[in-house]
C-alpha cells in the first residue's frame, strides 16, 4: 500500500465523519463524494473545490482518440475546475469535430499524436484509441514528459501493458487507467461489506455483460477509407483481432478487474470457449464469450458475455455462504441476499429498504449506508432522507487524475491494476482459441 | 426517457440499416443519460442537487439544452416552462400516475416553479437557481430533443428516409418513403383513440402532439391530465389535443405543451415568434372554426367526415383550430392501430 492511500485513510479517519467507510483504502475523491452526500450543505466538496480553484493555474490537458469513448471523457473533463483541454488528436476528421463541439473554442486540433506531445506546456494526456495503440500512445506520452490516462482495457498485450509500467516507473510521470469502477462510492461501499464478512467468504462470483445488437457501426455512405483503412474496418475496429480482443476486453476487463479488487487475489487458471455464434458477418472476434477463473482459495468466477440477448445486462454477483451481494453501475440494480440459514443482515436497517426480486426479498445497497450509521447516531437521522452520490464514476476517476497531476501523488488505479487485468484477459482468449486451461502464474505480473 | 422510441428505416441495405438504427436509438439512451432527472450522475440530475447553492457547470451540450429551454419559456410567455419539476412531483405525474393535492400544497410547488428563477451564465456554461426549490423537469421538450439528435446520426450516416418517434407524441420524418413524397402521420382523434382525426403528410419534419388522453387521472368526473399550466399550477384546460408541425422536433414538443395550454388565442401569438409553425388545435368544448398563419388558406378548411368506416362520432371539426400551413386532410388513408 502506498503512502497515498494511507494518507487518504488517516485523513479521513481525522475528518471523522466517514468512520465506517476509511476502513477500506479509496481515492480522495471517492471519500469527498461520500461525505458530500452525508452533507446536504456540501461544505466538504465546497471546501475541495475551491481547493481545486485556488491551486494555481488550470492544469493543461490534451486528448488522443475521441471517439464516442473519448468524447464521454471529455464532458467529465471539461466540467472540471482548474482544467483547460487545450490539444486533441485523432485521425477521423469527424470525431475531431464532436470533440470540438464538447471542448469549446481555443483548443487546437492534431491528426498526429507526435506532433501533439511536443507542445511543452501539456500537463496530462488522456488516451482513447483503440485497444492496440494504446502502448505506443501511452509510452510516446510518458517519454514526453506527460501524465497519463489512459483507458481499459490497458494494453493488448502483457508485453506491451509491461513496457507501460517500467516507463512510468522510470521517468516518474503518472499513469492511471481507466476502470472507473475503483473510483465508485457504491463499489467501495460494496467492498466493504465484503470485508466486513457479511455475506462469508465469498466462493464464488457470477458476472455478465450481455447486450442484443451487432456490436457493429454503419458506415457512412459513401466513405470507403479513412486514414488509409477500410472504414468498415476502422470504425469497427472492436470486431477485428488485429485490433481489438473483443468482449472480454471491452466489456470484461472491468468486472475481472472488481473481482481482483474484490477478493484482494488474482486467478490462478482460467477454462473457457468463445466464438462467433451469431452475427457471422465477417469479424472474427467472438460474439459469445463463457469464461471460468480460478482464484488461490478456490473461489471461482464465472463469466459470460453475449450480444445476441440482452437479459441480466451487466452486474457482478458475489456469493458466500452467508449472502449474496449483485453490484452494477446500474442505478437501482446494486442489492442483497441473505441465504435462509443466516442471521439477519446487520446493515439492512440502514440500506434503502426491501424489495421483492424474483420472490426473494432483496436489500438494496446503499453507498452512503455504511456513513450514515455514525450519522444517524449523531443526528438521529435527519439527514437520512437524502441521495446519494450524484458524480458518476468517469466524473471521479478523472477528478482524481487531475488531483494526481496536481499534488504528485501516485493513482489508486495504476498501471500494475491494469497490467493485472490484462494478464487476465489475454489468458482467458488464450484458453479459449486453444480448447484448454491456462495457467497465471505471478512470473506473469512481474513487471 | 421512460418512454418507448422507435425508429423505421427505408434502403438498400437492411444490415446496414439496421446498424445505422441501433446507433440512432443508442443517441437516445445516451442523452437519457445525460439529461434524465431521475438518473443519478445525469446533468440535470447534478444540476437539480447542487443549482439552489451556486452555479453547476453541466457539460456544452446540456448547457445548450437548457438554455434552449429557457428560451422557448420565454418566448411562449411561460406556457412552455422547463423548471416546473416541483409542480410536477406535486401532482404525482412524475410516478406516471397522478393524485389531487390540495391548494396550498399547488401554492407551494408553484413558488418553487418557473423559468424566471433560473440563471445562465454562458460563458462558464453554468446554470445556477435564483429561486429556491427550483428544479428542472425537461418531459416536454426532452423527447424531442432526443428525437432531433437520432436524426442528426442519421443524416451523418447517409440514411435518406426514416421515421423516428419518441413515445408516439413526437415524431420525425426524415426524406420520404420510396416512390412517395411524404411520409403519411395519422393523428389520434382524441374523442376516440381508436379513430384518426385526420392524416398529415410530412418530409424533413418534426411533429408533436400533447393531449389530455395520454396521463390524466379522474376525480368526481372531473379530469386532471398531466399537463400542468406552469402558471397556475393546475393542469391546463380547454384543449383535448395541441398539434405542432415545425423543423425541430424539441420546438415541436414544447410548443405543443405551450399551445395545449395556451389554448387558441394564445396559440395565435406563438405564431409571431415560431412564424414556421404550424398547428392543429383540437378544443374541448366551444365550437370554434379557426384557419390562420402564414400559409393558411382556404384548401386546408377541415372537411367534416368520420373518420372510420364504421362512422363513428369521432371529433366534431367545429372543434378544430389551424393554424399556419397544417398539412392536414380529414380522412382515414392509413390503417388504424
Amino acid at each position: 500500500m502506498n503512502d497515498e492511500r494511507n494518507m487518504s485513510r488517516r485523513d479521513l479517519l481525522k475528518q471523522g465523519t466517514v468512520t465506517a467507510a476509511a476502513s477500506v483504502a479509496m481515492p480522495m475523491v471517492v471519500a469527498r463524494a461520500l461525505e458530500a452526500a452525508q452533507d446536504p450543505a456540501g461544505a466538504a466538496e465546497k471546501a475541495a473545490k475551491a481547493a481545486r480553484e485556488a491551486a494555481g493555474s488550470p492544469i493543461k490537458i490534451a486528448w488522443i482518440g475521441t471517439g464516442v469513448q473519448g468524447q464521454n471523457d471529455l464532458k467529465q473533463l471539461v466540467k472540471l475546475p482548474g482544467v483547460q483541454i487545450v490539444a486533441i488528436a485523432d485521425v477521423y476528421e469527424p470525431s475531431q469535430k464532436k470533440a470540438l463541439e464538447i471542448v469549446g473554442p481555443g483548443c487546437q486540433v492534431f491528426s498526429d499524436y507526435r506532433k501533439m506531445l511536443e507542445r511543452k506546456d501539456i500537463q496530462g494526456v488522456g488516451i482513447a484509441s483503440p485497444l492496440f495503440l494504446h502502448a505506443p500512445m501511452t509510452i510516446d506520452s510518458l517519454n514526453a514528459g506527460k501524465a497519463v490516462y489512459v483507458e481499459k482495457m490497458m494494453a493488448y498485450t502483457v508485453d506491451d501493458a509491461k513496457k507501460m509500467v517500467r516507463t512510468a516507473d522510470r521517468t516518474g510521470n503518472i499513469l492511471q487507467v481507466g476502470h472507473q469502477r475503483r473510483y465508485s462510492p457504491d463499489y467501495h461501499h460494496a467492498l466493504d461489506l465484503v470485508k466486513k464478512g457479511y455475506f462469508g467468504p465469498i466462493t464464488h462470483v457470477r458476472a455478465q455483460w450481455n447486450r442484443n445488437g451487432s456490436w457493429r457501426r454503419a458506415v457512412p455512405t459513401g466513405v470507403e477509407n479513412i486514414n488509409g483503412i477500410a472504414a468498415e474496418r476502422f470504425l469497427n475496429w472492436r470486431l477485428y483481432k488485429e485490433y481489438s480482443r473483443g468482449l472480454m476486453a471491452e466489456l470484461g476487463s472491468h468486472q475481472i478487474d472488481v473481482t481482483n479488487w474484490f477478493l484482494g487475489a488474482h486467478p490462478t487458471a482460467v477454462v473457457g470457449m468463445g466464438d462467433v455464434s451469431y452475427y457471422k458477418d465477417g469479424r472474427d472476434i467472438a460474439d459469445n464469450v463463457q469464461v471460468i477463473f480460478e482464484y488461490p482459495n478456490g473461489a471461482k468466477l464465472t463469466y459470460q458475455s453475449i450480444c445476441s440477448n440482452a437479459y441480466d445486462d451487466f452486474s457482478e454477483q458475489f456469493m458466500g455462504p452467508k449472502g449474496t451481494m449483485i453490484v452494477s453501475e446500474a442505478a437501482g440494480k446494486s442489492m442483497m441476499f441473505k441465504e435462509q440459514s443466516a442471521e439477519e443482515f446487520d446493515f439492512a436497517k440502514y440500506s434503502q429498504g426491501k424489495v421483492n426480486v424474483g420472490g426473494k426479498q432483496a436489500i438494496l445497497l446503499d453507498a452512503g449506508a455504511t456513513t450514515k450509521q455514525d450519522k444517524r447516531e449523531k443526528t438521529a437521522g435527519s439527514a437520512l432522507a437524502s441521495s446519494g452520490v450524484s458524480k458518476n464514476n468517469w466524473a471521479l476517476s478523472l477528478e482524481d487524475w487531475v488531483d494526481c497531476i496536481r499534488t504528485k501523488k501516485k493513482p489508486f488505479c495504476d498501471g500494475r491494476v491494469g497490467l493485472s487485468d490484462v494478464v487476465c484477459v489475454v489468458a482467458s482468449q488464450e484458453a479459449m482459441e486453444k480448447g484448454k486451461k491456462v495457467m497465471i502464474t505471478d512470473e506473469m505480473l512481474k513487471v | 426517457m421512460g418512454t418507448l422510441f422507435e425508429a423505421i428505416l427505408v434502403g438498400e441495405d437492411a444490415a446496414w440499416l439496421k446498424d445505422a438504427a441501433s446507433q440512432a436509438l443508442d443517441e437516445v439512451e445516451r442523452l437519457d443519460a445525460l439529461l434524465s432527472p431521475y438518473q443519478p450522475g445525469s446533468e440535470i440530475h447534478t444540476l437539480n442537487q447542487e443549482g439552489g447553492e451556486g452555479w453547476v457547470r453541466l457539460d456544452r451540450e446540456a448547457f445548450r439544452f437548457v438554455q434552449r429551454s429557457l428560451e422557448l419559456a420565454r418566448l411562449t410567455e411561460g406556457a412552455f416552462d422547463p423548471a416546473i419539476g416541483a409542480l410536477i412531483r406535486c401532482w404525482g405525474f412524475h410516478r406516471g400516475q397522478g393524485a389531487l393535492p390540495d391548494g396550498d400544497t399547488v401554492t407551494q410547488a408553484l413558488a418553487k416553479s418557473g423559468w424566471h428563477g433560473v440563471e445562465v451564465d454562458e460563458a462558464e456554461a453554468s446554470v445556477r437557481f435564483t429561486v429556491p426549490g427550483v428544479q428542472i423537469h425537461p418531459g416536454a421538450i426532452g423527447k424531442g430533443y432526443a428525437v432531433d439528435r437520432a436524426v442528426v446520426i442519421l443524416r451523418e450516416l447517409g440514411v435518406e428516409a426514416a421515421l423516428i418517434h419518441g413515445g408516439t407524441s413526437t415524431v420525425y420524418a426524415l426524406g420520404a418513403p420510396p416512390d412517395e413524397t411524404a411520409w403519411s402521420i395519422g393523428l389520434c382523434d382524441p374523442e376516440n383513440r381508436e379513430t384518426r382525426m385526420g392524416v398529415t403528410r410530412l418530409k424533413d419534419q418534426a411533429l408533436s402532439t400533447s393531449g389530455d388522453y395520454e396521463q390524466f387521472f379522474e376525480v368526481n368526473g372531473r379530469r386532471y391530465s398531466h399537463l400542468l399550466d406552469p402558471r397556475t399550477g393546475y393542469p391546463a384546460e380547454g384543449m383535448r389535443s395541441a398539434t405542432v408541425v415545425a423543423e425541430s422536433a424539441a420546438d415541436t414538443d414544447a410548443l405543443s405543451t405551450a399551445a395545449f395550454v395556451l389554448g387558441e388565442e394564445g396559440a395565435r401569438k406563438l405564431l409571431e415568434h415560431f412564424p414556421y409553425m404550424t398547428a392543429v388545435l383540437a378544443a374541448a368544448q366551444a365550437p370554434t372554426t379557426a384557419l390562420f398563419g402564414r400559409t393558411a388558406t382556404d384548401t386546408l378548411a377541415p372537411q367534416a367526415s368520420p373518420c372510420n368506416d364504421e362512422g363513428r362520432n369521432t371529433i366534431d371539426a367545429r372543434r378544430l383550430v389551424l393554424l399556419g400551413g397544417f398539412p392536414l386532410t380529414l380522412a382515414d388513408e392509413l390503417p388504424v392501430g
